[in-house]
Parts: C-alpha cells; structure tokens; sequence
C-alpha cells in the first residue's frame, strides 16, 4: 500500500511539474498578430455572409484593455469604396485573413492601438510600393521605438470606406489634424490654410506638400530645417504661380544673399549635419501659421523688430532696417546699400584699370627693351 | 669705372627689422583675411565652398577671419606709434607723405614708358608708385575696420546709426576686399615681385646699384651727407622722454578699444532663445461610436407563427440558424424552432423570460432583434408560441 501512496504522490508531482511548465511556455510564447482562427462549425465564403451581421447596428467587441472594438459596417458606405469598386474587388476576407468561419477565433490585439498596427501588413500586400516607402517614415521608426500612437495605415485610410485621400484637398490636412490637431488648427489659421479650406486653392500647400506622403521624415533634423528654405522656393521661387497672387519671386535668392541665408547655404554645402542656428524662413514667418504681411495685428515695423528680437534681445527699433526685406537695394529702397554698391562697381574698375595702364606701360617699355637687346 | 663696380657691392639699409616684423604680420593678416573673407562674398563658386569645407566650416572659417582681422588691427595700432616715433623723436623726413610732384612724376614716368619722354623720371626715397600703395592701404584698412567693427557689432551700431548702415557695410566690405586683393596682386606683385624682385623688405637692403635705378635721388642726399642728418643725443633723449609715456597711454587706450572692439556685443548664438519642442501629437477626441437606429418594420407584425414572426427568424437569423444551422438550430421552419437547439428547446411556450433564444437575445449575440420584434417574440411565446 506505502508503494503505491508513493507511486501515486510521484505521479501527482510530475503532472503538476508538466502543467507548470506547459502554462509558462504558453505564456512566454509570442503574440501572433493575425491568428489563424480554429475550424469552425460555419465556413464563411462571401461578403454578404459577414455582413448579415456586421451590418447590425452597434456591434462591438470588448478588448482586454476595457476599451471597445466597433464592428459594425455601414454598407453603403462599403459598397461606395474604392476597394469595394476595385477590379477585382478587394472584400472582407481580403484583409480579415484570419476570420474564415463563424464563431470567430479569439483577437490576439490587446487594444484598440494593436489591432490597428495589426494589419498594416495586410496592407502591404497589395499596397507594397506605399508600404516600403513607410518603412522609412517617422512614423514607422517612432512606431519601432515603442510609440504605439504612430500612425500606421489605416489611421489615414479607413479601409472600410475608402476615398481618394486628396479629394477635397483638406481632407488631407483634415486627415492629419486626426492626431496633429494643434498644429492644425495654426495651419487652418494661416494664409495657406485660409486658402485651402475657403477656396479649396490648389496652389496652397497642404501638409504632404512640405513633408511628404508615406516617407514622412522627421521635420526636427538637421537636415530636413536645414533644406526646408528650399521647400518654400518650390513655391516662392515658381514665377508663374507667384504671378497669379502678386508676390514677388525674389524672396528667396534675397534670403541667401543675406548674412543668415548665406550661412545656411554653406551648412548645406558643408556640414548638413549642423543644426542651423541661422534664422530659416520659417522662423520670421512661421512654420505653420504664416500670415500675410499685411495681416500682422501689429504695424509691419513693429512686428519686424518683435521678429529681431526673438534672436537679438538687444534690438533697438533701427535695427530691422538691416534686414533689406527681401528686397534688392534700389535708389529709392535702401540707397546707401545701393549706392555703396554702385561706388565699388565704379571705383574698383577705375582703380584697377588706371593701375593697368601703368603696369602695361612700364611692362611694355621693358619688354622692347628687351627685344632691342638694351638694358630694362 | 672701378670704382663704380665697388660701389656696387655697397648696400643700403631700406628698411629696419621692426619695419620687416610689421610687414610679416601685414602680409600674414591680409593673406587670412582674403582667404578667409573671400569666399564668403562668393558663396556660390565651388572654390569658395571648397576653401570654406577645407577650413572646418563657415563658422571656423569666420573665427579665423575674426582673428587675422584684430592682428591687423593691432600691428596698424603699432604702425601709427612707430611711425610717430621716427617722425617726432628721430626726426625722419616725412618723405611717405603725397605731393603734386608725385602727380607729376606719375604722369612723366607713364610718357616715358610710352617713349614719349626720353629722360627718365628720378625718385626719391619713396616714389610715385609706393606711396599710392601706401595710402591706398591706409584707406582700405580705415574701411575695412569701420564696415567690418559695424558687421561684427550689428546691434550696437543700429543703436547709432541707421540699421540700413549694416547691409552698406556688409557692400563695402565686400567690395574693399576685391579692390585690396586685385591691387595687391596687379600693382604690387607686378611691382616689386614680377618686373623685378625687390627683396628689400626681407633683407632689409638694396645694392647701390638698386639704389641707382630705383631711388637715385635718395642716394645722392645719402653721398651729400644730408639724407638723414645726425640727431643731437640730449634733444634726442628729451623727445624721446615726452614721446614714450604718452605713445605708451595712446596705444594702451587703443588696445582696449580693440578689445571692446571684440567683445562689444554678444553674438546671437548667445541670445537667441530656444523654442519649446512643438507639441507633434495632439489626438482629436474619437468620434463615438453612431447611436443604433431602430430597425423600421414596414410589415404588421401578430404574435403568430405565420403572421409574421416566421418572417423575422427569416430575415433576422436564418443566415445562421437555417438547416444544419450553427448550434444544430434551424429557426426557418415551426418544427425546426420548436425542437431547439444542440443546448435544449429555445422556446418555452409561455415563459419567454426562460426561454434561451430570448435570453441569447438579451445578451450580445451577433443578430439582433429590434426592440419591436423582440417585444412580439415575446408576445408570441407568452401566448404559447401559437404556428396559427
């Protein structure tokens, strides 16, 4: 009877050892993103199948992190779709891998957030030449570095009712407003902003016009502050399309000309690593709520020597006459420059050239001279 | 003849070591200044670019600009209490100074040149050609310390000035450089290196025989004995004594000005205020999610089998529970609800509150009846699910 207590006890020890271990290995095991659902008693072979209940009003799903899933899809809207008017067109099953029959497997997503990075990769197999270029994002490399607030796909492209994402163009900047929603409400308040969403202008820039689509980089580097005068210039520095709104074109060769534009043209040139600590366009007109001159709730002048000051405390209000306004210097704007100009363009000629007829002279008299075979 | 080619081995001092040194800080400044200050009025060659990349940058490049600059500063400030010395102490003539006869030998020399005169034109000590040289350097520097004080102290200059002085400062000083370097290059190197190597500045000598072509007139006062005539030592030590402490104060007074000439205001680099990191991610609040619409029902509903509840099973559940249902249920026949489901009968006729499929109905089940229908199925069971 001991031996078969003992026998027994083992038996119970070594079972208990087995569910330990197998309760830890599940749970050190990775989370799959898309689990592969277990065969279900109801196969699902169409898209009407899925609908007759996500058409429901209300349906939702309780993720462990306690918020809710909305799983209901409104069929018009759906049908409306660019992927549901795709050849061929692109249904349920489509993306929703995993579901193939009903009930449904249990979601591997924790929260609202991993199911929608979840299926960035569903995406990615049609979508590959976008996909890439989002791998090179801000986005995606905020995303690797644990931000799960990172935009991914489907946080711009509701892959239920798809649109053309530009069409009206503020639905791009209204897109991004999504998340950005600050510098967004800086950007509808601008002159451009003002434009797109009163006019729908297709001149003014919207977000991606300056920082990309999919390969949205970093707009705190170096490189992209150091280059970002020259994202103004693809616009300012375009005559015909400045033409149409009577701004002039010379904003940005006046810029370089200038103390400060000239040393970020060399940062550029030399070190595109160096933070520019040079003034950049944006940092007098704004990064996203530039205004019209005109429109400053302060006089022009005042405003300018406000603008000095951010950077030279010390600014008395004679200083922002240094700043030519991205002007050249003319006889009736900034005559002492223009005229210090038309001095030098005079006087180093005439010096020069009275010095040359001397050295010709003297070298003239030497070399026949020479060629009479006399002494220089 | 003899002793003309003895003569010739006879040297002259032209200029002392001190006069040597201050040509060796001027030619070292100057080099740095148009290395350096050039390629920054023309950034758009690539030469320029390459000197600036090879120099460590713009602002490496802008130091050293900074530092040649207060060299020349300083050797000018030593020049003026140099020069002020030979004159008021030693009594050296002022022969550096401009005259008309200057005028005239510059134009004499020219129709020489030209063959138009056959005399040449005799010089002095200094001539035409080397006083030109003089002033103009005097001039450039004047400008060049002036536009560049106004570049290195913007602030403080618009405090006195009009700011538009900057700009015409930054013009100048631009234009000053490439009348310097290309004078430098065309009068002086064709001058004393090219037509013939004057070494003097270096050696500190000239032969008689450089003497004789260059500065005739100089060397006959030297044989005349009148050249630079000797100073009376006691007269000599009593300029000397009133000259050096008051040389001593001006250029102590000078230095300091350079120095505040350095440190007059602090670059912006120092001032400007950093902005706060912009705040990238503001989420707008979610849309919530749209409230449920009850389900219109365009068809009188009875609680009976055949009017109509047959047709809500048919739309509402059959898509799951028809034959061979999901759960063993077939809700599109009478017979099919009356047996229920693989969990039990669904129905309780007369206990709608019991029964399973309005329980199921209750709870979260993916096909929803309306508040409507559902009130009727419940009719309909508590009248004992009647099928007429």
């Amino acid at each position: 009877m001991r031996s078969l207590l003992r026998w027994t006890v083992l038996g119970l020890a070594i079972a208990l050892a087995a569910l330990v271990m197998a309760l830890s290995g599940a749970q050190a095991a990775p989370v799959r993103p898309l689990p592969q659902a277990p065969s279900a008693p109801v196969q699902i072979n169409s898209n009407q199948q899925c609908l007759d209940c996500h058409t429901k009003p209300d349906q939702t799903l309780d993720l462990p992190s306690g918020e809710a899933l909305y799983l209901t899809i409104d069929q018009a809207g759906f049908d409306a779709g660019l992927h549901a008017k795709a050849e061929p067109s692109v249904g349920c099953m489509g993306c929703h891998t995993d579901i193939t029959g009903y009930p449904h497997g249990p979601l591997a997503a924790k929260n609202l957030r991993e199911v929608a990075i979840s299926f960035s990769k569903v995406c990615a197999t049609c979508h590959d030449t976008e996909a890439a270029k989002q791998l090179d994002s801000m986005h995606q490399h905020q995303l690797d570095a644990g931000n799960e607030n990172a935009a991914v796909c489907s946080d711009c492209h509701n892959p239920h009712y798809t649109v053309k994402p530009d069409e009206p163009r503020a639905r791009i900047a209204n897109t991004c407003a999504r998340c950005h929603s600050g510098i967004a409400q800086e950007y509808r308040n601008s002159v451009h902003g003002q434009d797109l969403f009163q006019g729908d202008n297709p001149d003014v820039p919207v977000c991606i016009t300056c920082h990309g689509v999919h390969n949205i980089q970093d707009p705190r580097t170096a490189k992209f502050l150091l280059y970002s005068p020259d994202l103004c210039k693809k616009c300012h520095g375009n005559l015909e399309l400045m033409r149409k709104y009577g701004i002039r074109t010379e904003v940005f060769d006046t810029y370089v000309a200038d103390f400060h534009g000239t040393t970020v043209t060399l940062f550029q040139r030399i070190t595109p690593d160096q933070v520019p600590n040079k003034p950049l366009c944006i940092d007098c007109h704004g990064v996203h709520s530039m205004q019209r001159v005109n429109d400053q709730p302060q006089s022009i002048r005042e405003n300018l020597l406000t603008t000095c000051q951010k950077c030279h405390p010390g600014a008395t209000p004679n200083f922002p006459d240094a700043w030519l306004s991205h002007y050249p210097p003319s006889p009736d704007r900034y005559p002492l420059v223009y005229f210090v100009n038309l001095f030098y363009q005079v006087f180093i000629p005439g010096v020069l050239g009275g010095m040359a007829i001397f050295v010709a002279a003297d070298a003239y008299r030497r070399i026949t001279r020479r060629l009479k075979g006399g002494r220089a | 003849m003899s002793t003309m080619t003895a003569d010739a081995q006879k040297t002259y001092e032209r200029f002392s070591v001190e006069q040597r040194f201050e040509h060796v800080l001027m030619l070292a400044s100057f080099t740095v200044l148009a290395v350096t200050g050039l390629p920054q009025k023309f950034i758009g060659s690539a030469v320029s670019v390459a000197i600036i990349q090879m120099l460590g940058g713009i602002e490496i490049t802008r130091q050293i600009h900074h530092i040649a600059a207060i060299v020349m500063i300083l050797s000018s400030v030593y020049h003026l209490a140099a020069g002020g010395y030979r004159t008021y102490v030693v009594r050296h003539r002022m022969n550096m100074l401009p005259g008309l006869s200057d005028l005239r030998d510059a134009i004499n020399t020219l129709l020489y040149n030209l063959g138009v005169r056959k005399e040449r034109v005799q010089f002095g000590r200094y001539n035409f050609e080397e006083k030109a040289e003089y002033w103009a350097f005097v001039w450039g520097t004047a400008v060049m310390v002036f536009t560049g004080f106004i570049m290195w102290n913007p602030i403080a200059a618009a405090t006195f000035m009009p700011g538009q002085v900057i700009p015409a400062a930054k013009a100048a000083h631009g234009g000053e450089a490439v009348l310097a370097v290309s004078a430098i290059i065309l009068w002086h190197m064709y001058g004393v290196h090219l037509r013939h190597f004057n070494k003097s500045m270096f050696t500190g000598k000239l032969t008689e025989h450089e003497m004789i072509d260059e500065h005739p007139l100089e060397l006959a006062d030297i044989k005349a004995g009148v050249g630079r005539p000797p100073v009376d030592p006691e007269a000599y030590a009593r300029r000397r004594r009133l000259y050096l402490p008051v040389a001593a104060v001006v250029t102590v007074v000078l230095f300091a000005v350079v120095l505040s000439f350095m440190t007059f205001e602090q670059t912006a680099l120092d001032t400007v205020i950093r902005k706060e990191p912009l705040q990238a991610f503001i989420p707008l609040t979610p849309t919530p999610f749209p409230t449920p619409l009850a389900t219109a029902t365009n068809f009188p509903l009875q609680p009976i089998w055949n009017f109509n509840i047959s047709s809500v099973f048919q739309a509402k559940c059959a898509d799951c529970h028809s034959t061979d249902g999901i759960a063993g249920l077939d809700l599109t026949t009478y017979a099919g609800v009356m047996q229920g489901s693989n969990d039990g009968p669904v129905i309780i006729p007369g206990d709608p509150d019991h029964s399973l499929l309005v329980i199921k109905q209750s709870a979260k089940h993916p096909g929803q009846l309306s508040e409507f229908e559902l009130k009727i199925v419940k009719d309909w069971i508590k009248a004992g699910a009647p099928r007429q």
